[in-house]
C-alpha cells in the first residue's frame, strides 16, 4: 500500500505501590515509556485506573457506589516529562491538573427506583461490560492483510478459589471490529471466546505478561472448572483465519479494509453474581484484569500496538472504567524517546484486597504513522 | 459534514442557525426528527430469532429519512408483566437486515457490542433522564411562530401509581434572528396510566421569530409522596408532534396498540437517549443510513440464554427530509 499507515499505540505501566502511611513519590519503569520502534508516536490522551480491586460495598444505596478505584486515582498526583519536547509538572491531584476527563463511561448502575429488587441484591461490576477502542485514525487493511488480537487469562480473585465453586466458565467476551462500507456504510467481524482463570505460577512469565498480580493467594487451580496455565490461551483469541476468522468474514471481496474501531463485550453477569455471594461485595470489571495484544499481519508495522498485556481498560480508552484525560497538546515521542512519569501518592491510600500493595494502571494513548 | 463546534464555541450559534436554515421553509424543504420503534417479545428458548412487527421499520412516507443512531433496552414491563432487570440487555443478540444485507455481521451480536458512543449521564442523574442533542446526533427542526408541540405522556406502570409522576419535557433552542435562547419546558404529574397530554401553551413559540430546537431533554421524577431521590426514566412513553408548520404527523412511528399500547404509538423516554441516558446507542458510521420510501430494515432478535422475558425495546433515530 501506498501513502501512509496508522495504527494505535499505547504505552503503559502500572505502579504497584506498597501501602504505607508515608507519603510516596514512584518514577515508573521509563522503559515502559519507551519508544523502540522505528516511527513516532503521537499521545494523544492519558488513561488512569486502579487495578486489582473490587468495587465498593455491597450496594444497593447511592453513597457506596464510591469505590476504591476511585480513592487510589483522586488522590494520586502526576508528573510527566519527555526529554527536550514536554514538561507537565502537577503536584495537584489530577482532577485539577488542568486535563480534561472525557466521558467514557457506561451508564451507572446508581439506585432506579424498581430496578433494586430485580437485580437480585447485587449490583454487577458495569452496566453493559463495554469496552471500546476508537481509532484516531483509520487503521488500513490491503486485501490479504489480517490482524492478530489476543485477550490474556486473568487471575482469578483469591477468594473465588476458596468458595471452591467458580462460575469463571460463565465468562465469555465478544470481539469486534468496525470497519467502513457496503450499503450500511459499515460491517464489523467479530469472535466470541472464553475468558479463562489462570492457574499457572505467574512467576514464570514473561515479565512484560506479569502485571500486577503476586503469585501468593491467586492462581490456585479449581478442579473441574475451565481454567488454564497459558497466560495466552489460544481460544481467547481473535483468529486470523478458520471458519469465522477475520478473513473469512469479509464484507467486500475487493479493495482495502477500512478498521475505524474494536468493542469488546465481556458478559460476567453470573461471575459478578458468584463473587457477591461468596464476598459480599462488588466485582470490579474483568476489563480492568484481563491483557491484550494486537498487532497486524501481512500488512502495516506488523509490531504489537503496545507491550503485550495491557489491560483492556487502560488501552481500549472510548469506552472504559478507566478515567481518561485529553491532552491539551499532543506529546510527540520520536524514535529512542521516552517519558519520564512520576506518581506522587499521600498516606493511607486504601486498598482492600492485598492491604500490603497497591495498583494504579496509566497509559498513554495515541497512534503511530508509518509509511505504506 | 463539518464536524460540530462544541456548545461554548463562539461557531456554535452561526452553526446552527446555518444549519436552521437548511429547513428552508419558504422553499418547502423541512427536517424534522423521527423515531422509529418496536418492543419485540425475547424468546424464552435460545436459536429461534423474532423480527417483532415487521411494518415499523420501514420508510412509508414519500421522503427519504436519514437514520443516525440505533437504541436499544427493556422495556420497563416485561412480558409477564413485572418491571425487569434493565440488566436483561445483555442478553438479547441482534443483526439486521437491509436490501439483503446485515449488519453489522450475519451473526446476532449482543446489543451491549453494538454501542459505540458513551451516553452516561453523572450517577445522580443518569436513571432518570434523556437527551436527544438534536445538532450533534441529527439535524435541528424549526419551530415556527405560533407553533407548538403536541407532547403526549404514559405511565407504562401495571396499574395506577400510589402518588403522581412528574414529567418533565424541555425543548432548547436558538431564536433565527436575534440569537437569544428559547427553552420551552412543560411538567405533567402522571396520577394514573391512561395518557395524558401536556399543555400546548407550554411549548407555543409566542415570539416574533422562528426558534431552531437544538435540544430535547426528559425527565422522569420520583413520586410526589415516594422518598426516593429520582424516577426511573424507563418508566414512561411518550410521544410527539408538531402543530402549525412542519409535517403535523407523529415523530414516533411503531406498533399500533399491539400488545395493550396505546393507539397512537408512543415510545419508552429511555428511547430519546441518543445524546445522554440509559439506552444502549449505536452510531451509524458516516453520515447514517438513508432510508429511501419504501425501503425497511429487518430486526432479527435472537435470546442468548434460555428462559428471557424480556420485551426489548428497539428504536432507529434520525429525521425525514420533506422536499
Amino acid at each position: 500500500m501506498e501513502g501512509l499507515l496508522y495504527e494505535p499505540r499505547s504505552l503503559w505501566s502500572i505502579a504497584n505501590v506498597p501501602a504505607t502511611s508515608n507519603p510516596q513519590v514512584v518514577r515508573l519503569n521509563r522503559q515502559h515509556f519507551y519508544n523502540g520502534s522505528k516511527w513516532p508516536i503521537e499521545l494523544r490522551r492519558v488513561a488512569l485506573i486502579g487495578v486489582n480491586y473490587l468495587f465498593g460495598s455491597s450496594i444497593p444505596t447511592v453513597g457506596s457506589l464510591a469505590d476504591e478505584t476511585a480513592a487510589v486515582i483522586n488522590r494520586c498526583r502526576l508528573r510527566i516529562a519527555s526529554p527536550q519536547n514536554y514538561f507537565f509538572n502537577s503536584r495537584r491531584t489530577i482532577l485539577d491538573a488542568a486535563m480534561a476527563p472525557l466521558p467514557t463511561a457506561q451508564p451507572p448502575q446508581g439506585l432506579t427506583p424498581g430496578d433494586a429488587g430485580e437485580v437480585a441484591n447485587y449490583l454487577p461490576s458495569s452496566r453493559w461490560g463495554q469496552c471500546m477502542l476508537k481509532f484516531d485514525n483509520v487503521v488500513r487493511l490491503p486485501r490479504t492483510g489480517s490482524i492478530e488480537w489476543w485477550l490474556s487469562a486473568h487471575t482469578p480473585y483469591p477468594e473465588i478459589t476458596e468458595a471452591g465453586a467458580p462460575e469463571d466458565a460463565a465468562v465469555r467476551a465478544w470481539m469486534l471490529y468496525q470497519e467502513k462500507g457496503g450499503m450500511f456504510a459499515g460491517s464489523a467481524r467479530f469472535a466470541r471466546v472464553p475468558l479463562l482463570p489462570y492457574t499457572g505460577n505467574l512467576t514464570q512469565l514473561n515479565p512484560q505478561d506479569r502485571w500486577p498480580y503476586q503469585p501468593d493467594g491467586y492462581g490456585v487451580g479449581v478442579p473441574g472448572s475451565p481454567a488454564t496455565n497459558d497466560w495466552w490461551p489460544g481460544v481467547s483469541s481473535f483468529p486470523t483465519g478458520g471458519p469465522r476468522g477475520f478473513t473469512k468474514q469479509e464484507s467486500t471481496r475487493s479493495g482495502s479494509t477500512e478498521l475505524t474501531d474494536m468493542r469488546v463485550f465481556i458478559d460476567q453477569l453470573l461471575y459478578d453474581q458468584r463473587l457477591y455471594e461468596n464476598l459480599a461485595n462488588r466485582p470490579a470489571p474483568l476489563s480492568m484484569r484481563t491483557g491484550t495484544r494486537v498487532r497486524t499481519g501481512n500488512s502495516g508495522s506488523k509490531e504489537w500496538w503496545w507491550r503485550p498485556g495491557a489491560p483492556l481498560a487502560l488501552v481500549f480508552d472510548h469506552i472504559t472504567p478507566a478515567l481518561v484525560m485529553q491532552l491539551a497538546d499532543p506529546i510527540t515521542l520520536a524514535p529512542q524517546d521516552s517519558l519520564e512519569i512520576e506518581m506522587e501518592f499521600p498516606p493511607n491510600v486504601p486498598d482492600q484486597e492485598e492491604n500490603t500493595t497497591f495498583h494504579v494502571g496509566i497509559s498513554f494513548n495515541g497512534f503511530t504513522t508509518i509509511e505504506g | 459534514m463539518m464536524p460540530v463546534p462544541a456548545k461554548n464555541d463562539p461557531r456554535y450559534l452561526d452553526y446552527v442557525i446555518r444549519l436552521g436554515a437548511e429547513n428552508k421553509i419558504r422553499d418547502g424543504i423541512i427536517n424534522e426528527p423521527r423515531l422509529y420503534f418496536a418492543e419485540i417479545p425475547v424468546p424464552a428458548v435460545t436459536d429461534l430469532i423474532v423480527q417483532g412487527a415487521p411494518e415499523v421499520f420501514y420508510n412509508g412516507e414519500q421522503f427519504p429519512v436519514r437514520l443516525t443512531h440505533m437504541l436499544a433496552c427493556t422495556r420497563y414491563l416485561n412480558q409477564t408483566p413485572a418491571v425487569d432487570n434493565p440488566l436483561n440487555i445483555q442478553r438479547i443478540g441482534l443483526k439486521l437486515r437491509f436490501n439483503d444485507q446485515f449488519y453489522m455481521n450475519q451473526a446476532v451480536l449482543p446489543l451491549p457490542i453494538w454501542g459505540n458512543k458513551p451516553v452516561a449521564a453523572p450517577e445522580a442523574f443518569s436513571a432518570a433522564n434523556s437527551h436527544w442533542d438534536l445538532v450533534a446526533a441529527a439535524m435541528p427542526f424549526v419551530l415556527a411562530v405560533r407553533d407548538s408541540l403536541i407532547i403526549q405522556l404514559q405511565l407504562q406502570d401495571v396499574a395506577d401509581p400510589a402518588s403522581p409522576v412528574p414529567v418533565t419535557v424541555a425543548f432548547h433552542g436558538i431564536g433565527a434572528l436575534s440569537h437569544r435562547p428559547y427553552i420551552f419546558t412543560g411538567t405533567l404529574e402522571l396520577d394514573s396510566i391512561t395518557p395524558a397530554s401536556m399543555s400546548s401553551v407550554d411549548f407555543r413559540n409566542d415570539g416574533a421569530e422562528p426558534v431552531v430546537i437544538t435540544d430535547i431533554t426528559m425527565n422522569v421524577g420520583a413520586p410526589t409522596a415516594s422518598g426516593d431521590p429520582l424516577g426511573n426514566i424507563d418508566r414512561v412513553r411518550l410521544r410527539i408532534q408538531q402543530a402549525g408548520h412542519g409535517t403535523n404527523a407523529n415523530w414516533i412511528i411503531g406498533p399500533n396498540g399491539g400488545g395493550g399500547g396505546p393507539v397512537t404509538p408512543m415510545a419508552q423516554t429511555t428511547l430519546f437517549g441518543v445524546t445522554t441516558g440509559r439506552a444502549v446507542v449505536h452510531q451509524f458510521p458516516g453520515d447514517g443510513l438513508l432510508w429511501q420510501p419504501g425501503e425497511g430494515i429487518t430486526a432479527d432478535i435472537e435470546a442468548l440464554v434460555t428462559g428471557m422475558t424480556s420485551v426489548l425495546a428497539l428504536a432507529f433515530a434520525g429525521y425525514i427530509m420533506v422536499t
